[in-house]
């Protein structure tokens, strides 16, 4: 096919050939720092505090949040438009989170008299684990945003492309 | 493109073994070298020499102009092309060839245009998505060609490339290499056992045996005037016919039959009257007709022509006849020789 050196029409053609790397990247980077997440939480008192259902259902949670982040990275990087929206929406379910435990732990007493903290989460350990969901919620936002941009950029170069062989075949 | 300059080249392993003795070879911008010879013969190694992947132990390599004798494999702008292909299975053809590209951190679009050159050139387009298991083995081929094109190497450099292939893909990939040298304009050092690959695809062949040059020519030169034994009975299918034949009274007289000399093969022999020489005659020069009576063993018809095995005294004999010959076990056939060549005994040597 001639590209004519044209810029922009090389970058969309690179799309058919190529796989969408990066938001697949970002969705498997969004992955590793809830995973900082979570060993934060795990490996404190928040922990203990919450053992029960709740902490079970958090742990259920970031099970499947791993495995449906790790699908939408394999899906995007194939340029399916479904998985970029469930990229973004695992971004805000991220955003979401913050008000579940790490806001109710940071705002509950410590019910142990001698305890370091006043409360269950320390306002450092608050701060990390708010930054940690925050970045990951970004991550995926990007690698959502990304694949859609791409994924229709490739659709509409492909439809012209299969237009143009319309009209050929027909000449 | 350009040319390459192999001086002296020697290679003697750590165990003293010595694999390649005083290689001399021109190669011009643009020429198509074929090595050919039997396994062991020094072929692979020169060419792994070439592309840096075995130390020179004496010589030089020159290319275009610069010696690259100590350069490393990266430096020396060669593309090589395995046997075997080495592809990468978990990539795409898009990113195998693109790869090296990549490596070299080339720019992104320019490399996507290099790739998809390459793949009009080869007809991979329609491929390019597919990783290397999806491909049969002419096409993965043709992806290993592909990855070489795509860096626009100085020297190309094949090392039995059609060897994985059955016989009709190995045909037609050969055809189509022969075009992208001409395409290309490619300067080539194809290493290969196969005479016939040899003697389509080259400008020039060298062949080779024991890690020393035997001859180096045009493929008519190598088929028409063998400068040895070695040359003559390995370049041509059947191989060569060879008898002993003494020199007396005009004629090359062997154990059951004698041959008269023609006035030009006196005048060449005219040194080894009275001395046995080594005759030879290939297969297709074999005439029905004449004084030389074989006995028929076997009758092979291979369509075009027929190889009629047989036996004259004590002597073997392979003719090829262009008809289709209906021969039987014990039937007599009269023959005679078109075309003879001489061989001193002793050194070998074609005799001219």
């Amino acid at each position: 096919m001639d590209l004519n050196n044209d810029a922009a029409l090389i970058r969309k053609d690179r799309l058919r050939y190529t796989k969408n790397k990066m938001s697949a990247n970002l969705i498997l980077l969004a992955i590793a720092v809830n995973a900082l997440y979570f060993v934060s939480i795990y490996s404190s008192d928040v922990g203990s505090y919450y053992y029960k259902i709740f902490i079970g259902a958090s742990i259920v949670y970031n099970l499947v949040f791993m495995l449906t982040a790790f699908l939408s990275s394999e899906g995007v990087k194939s340029y399916k438009m479904g998985y970029s929206y469930v990229s973004i929406i695992l971004g805000i379910l991220q955003v979401v989170r913050i008000f579940y435990i790490p806001m109710k732990a940071w705002k509950e007493t410590n019910p142990t008299a001698d305890a370091e903290f006043p409360t269950v989460m320390s306002d450092g350990q608050f701060r990390y684990v708010v930054i940690c969901l925050g970045i990951s919620a970004v991550l995926l936002a990007a690698a959502g945003i990304v694949g859609i941009y791409k994924t229709t950029m490739l659709n509409s170069y492909q439809a012209e492309l299969d237009k143009k062989q319309e009209g050929v075949s027909h000449e | 493109m350009s040319d390459l300059k192999l001086q002296h080249l020697d290679k003697i392993y750590d165990n003293n073994v010595q694999a390649v003795f005083d290689f001399n070879l021109n190669v011009k911008d643009g020429e198509f070298i074929v090595l050919v010879g039997p396994s062991g013969c020094g072929k692979s190694t020169t060419l792994r020499m070439v592309a840096g992947l075995e130390d020179i132990s004496a010589g030089n390599l020159i290319i275009d102009g610069k010696d690259v004798t100590q350069m490393p494999p990266k430096d020396r702008d060669i593309a090589m092309v395995f046997q075997n292909y080495a592809l990468y299975g978990h990539m795409t053809v898009y990113e195998n060839m693109a790869f090296s590209l990549m490596l070299r951190k080339e720019n992104k679009n320019e490399i996507h245009q290099k790739v998809l050159a390459a793949a009009e050139i080869l007809d991979l387009t329609s491929q390019l998505n597919k990783k290397p298991n999806q491909l049969s083995g002419g096409q993965r081929q043709r992806v290993a060609m592909g990855r070489a094109i795509v860096r626009t190497p100085k020297v190309f450099l094949f090392d039995e490339p059609l060897s994985n292939l059955d016989a009709r893909l190995r045909g037609s990939t050969r055809r189509e290499i022969m075009l992208l040298h001409k395409r290309l304009g490619a300067t080539i050092l194809y290493v290969t056992h196969d005479q016939t690959e040899a003697l389509t695809l080259a400008d020039r062949i060298v062949c080779m045996s024991m890690g020393h040059v035997q001859q180096i020519g045009t493929p008519l030169e190598l088929y028409d005037t063998p400068a040895n034994l070695f040359v003559a009975s390995f370049i041509g299918l059947p191989p060569m016919n060879l008898f002993d034949a003494e020199i007396k009274n005009g004629q090359a007289v062997c154990d059951s039959f004698a041959v008269d000399l023609t006035a030009e093969e006196k005048e060449l022999l005219s040194k080894y009257n009275g001395q046995t020489v080594t005759l030879g005659v290939r297969p297709e020069n074999v005439a029905e007709g004449g004084n030389i009576k074989i006995n028929v063993f076997s009758n092979e018809n291979l369509g075009m022509n027929t190889l009629v095995n047989g036996t004259a005294g004590n002597h073997k004999i392979t003719c090829k006849f262009r008809d289709w010959c209906t021969y039987k076990p014990g039937d007599t056939v009269n023959v005679s020789f078109n075309k003879r060549h001489f061989f001193d005994k002793n050194t070998t040597n074609a005799i001219r």
